[in-house]
């Protein structure tokens, strides 16, 4: 049985301010001016929701409304300021996959230390590696740094990774919208056998169509707070009739 | 994410009594072992790449900035140079691995960024990195002091030595725990890093390395040692390693609560931000 529960759940954050000596001795210097006086946001605002076995969840809504915090803040890489989160099952990311390398090591080591960070056994993740190796199709580039990658070859070899770990949950941020077309293929199928095993997926999307197919909830989040849950249908066409201007 | 069971609720956050965050420290570090030691190990293999000599510049680095500092001081004081090599060689390799780790210390969290951002891997492991890095390069350059010692001073060698293993010991939580403060320190405060490489420098040439702490004694400025956590540290590791004299009771009293307090200090501390980490970058 796996869930994802959050009860009442909020999150603030400071923005850091770069503050030069000249910002203390002049008052109103700052660039961050009145808008964020103390650079605090409140991210997510009063949030409670339940996610069972079997569901797959679509979280729509503006840029800035918060859909990347709440994701984070389900799989336990930001702490509610407020409230309780409860997560019982595996859990695997799929968001920022171009960052965490080791941008001096082969694609190989951070294959490794990439599989070591998501969960798996040494034994586990080496006996992986070719299997990763062949669906990143990076070839010899594996035996180089990745410094010398392309930004589609890090999504690439982070993709391969992540998704050769079987999760109870998933939780997505639109991965897959670098690399090339025949990536993006074989990557939009490894995702659906993906979902098919998760017992629950979380996909953060702009893509209305993504959230009608792959999903059977959909909460349209709005400046950090549930504006409407229900079927994906129903919140979709809510979500455009009150955003695109007729 | 293998498999945890994540509970978070600010109350319990807080709540939490003190041997549970240590507890809960330790088991993170004994969690994410497998990655602490790749983290390690690529940070070993990266720090000699392509050089020809590569991991002998471990030893060589020290070991010709104590020949060249022996001579000019074996000349200027009189010193014998079978003695004052082999305790300047050591001594500065114990502060090179102490200043070394409270220097990597600080920037090991920001360092980790995207990983912060994108795993729960346990965040005390990254300042940890920076620790077992320089005391590979301590280690090693300890197997050579003996290999060097054992042609000087064959004399020298005894049980008493030993006693450079709880020496050892109580160096590597003294570094950590220092680098787990500093990790924190500068994350919050970015001036952090420049104003401790200053007090580290001045530091340096306030701790009997280059010379004995006797010579500060000797001209009424032995408050100046007495009063520097460091002098302790290097002590437990250099004396036994000499096996000329064991440190006294109270240089391992001193050292033991120091390092006791620093690192129940630094878990205080660390775990009390740990979980809000990937919000401040």
């Amino acid at each position: 049985m796996s869930s994802i529960t959050l009860d009442r759940v909020n999150l603030y954050y400071r923005k850091r301010q770069d503050r030069r000596i000249k910002d203390f001795l002049i008052r109103g210097n700052s660039r961050f001016g009145a808008i964020e006086d103390d650079g605090r946001v409140h991210a997510i605002r009063n949030v409670s929701l339940e996610v069972h076995d079997g569901d797959r969840l679509a979280i729509i809504g503006s840029n800035g409304a918060g859909k990347s915090s709440l994701l984070k803040v389900m799989s336990g890489i930001y702490p509610p300021s407020d409230g309780t989160l409860a997560v019982e099952g595996k859990i695997s990311s799929l968001f920022e996959l171009s960052t965490g390398f080791e941008q001096e090591q082969s694609g190989w080591k951070n294959i490794y230390l990439r599989g070591l960070m998501l969960g798996e056994t040494p034994d586990g993740i080496r006996q992986k590696m070719n299997e990763i190796a062949e669906f990143s199709e990076l070839g010899d580039y594996l035996n180089m740094p990745v410094k010398y990658y392309s930004s589609g070859m890090y999504v690439r070899l982070a993709f391969s990774v992540s998704t050769a770990i079987t999760p109870d949950i998933l939780l997505m941020d639109e991965v897959i919208a670098a690399g090339d077309a025949s990536f993006l293929d074989k990557a939009k199928k490894r995702m659906r056998d993906l979902m098919k095993a998760a017992q629950i997926m979380v996909l953060v999307t702009h893509s209305m169509e993504s959230a009608k197919s792959m999903c059977n909830k959909c909460i349209w989040f709005n400046r950090g707070e549930i504006a409407m849950a229900g079927t994906p249908k129903e919140v979709t066409k809510a979500y455009i009739d009150a955003t695109v201007p007729k | 994410m293998g498999g945890k069971r994540l509970r978070y609720s600010r109350r319990e956050l807080c709540k939490g009594v003190f041997f549970v965050r240590i507890k809960e420290y330790l088991t993170g570090i004994w969690h994410d072992r497998h990655v602490l030691l790749a983290l390690v190990n690529s940070d070993l293999s990266q720090k000699y790449r392509g050089s020809v000599l590569g991991v002998a510049w471990m030893i060589l680095t020290p070991l010709g900035l104590a020949l060249i500092l022996g001579t000019v001081f074996t000349v200027l004081f009189a010193a014998d140079p079978k003695v004052f090599i082999p305790r300047l060689f050591i001594a500065l390799n114990t502060w090179i691995f102490l200043s070394g780790t409270a220097d990597g210390g600080t920037s090991s969290l920001i360092g980790a960024e995207g990983y912060l951002k994108q795993t729960t891997v346990n965040a005390q492991i990254f300042p940890l990195r920076m620790c077992m890095v320089n005391f590979t390069t301590l280690f090693f350059s300890i197997l050579a002091f003996f290999a060097g010692y054992a042609f000087l001073q064959p004399g020298m060698f005894g049980p008493m030595m030993l006693l450079v293993i709880p020496g050892l010991v109580l160096n590597v939580v003294f570094a950590a725990s220092w680098a787990m403060l500093a990790a924190v320190l500068h994350l919050y405060f970015r001036d952090f890093q420049p104003f401790q490489n200053l007090v580290i420098q001045g530091l340096f040439y306030a701790t009997p390395i280059i010379y004995d702490a006797s010579m500060l004694a000797e001209r009424g400025f032995g408050l100046l040692y007495q009063l520097n956590p460091f002098y302790y540290m290097l002590d437990i590791v250099v004396k036994p390693l000499m096996g000329i004299i064991a440190p006294s009771g109270r240089v391992w009293v001193m050292a033991f609560c120091m390092t006791a307090v620093l690192f129940l200090a630094s878990i205080k501390v660390f775990m009390r931000v740990k979980r809000g980490i990937a919000l401040r970058f």
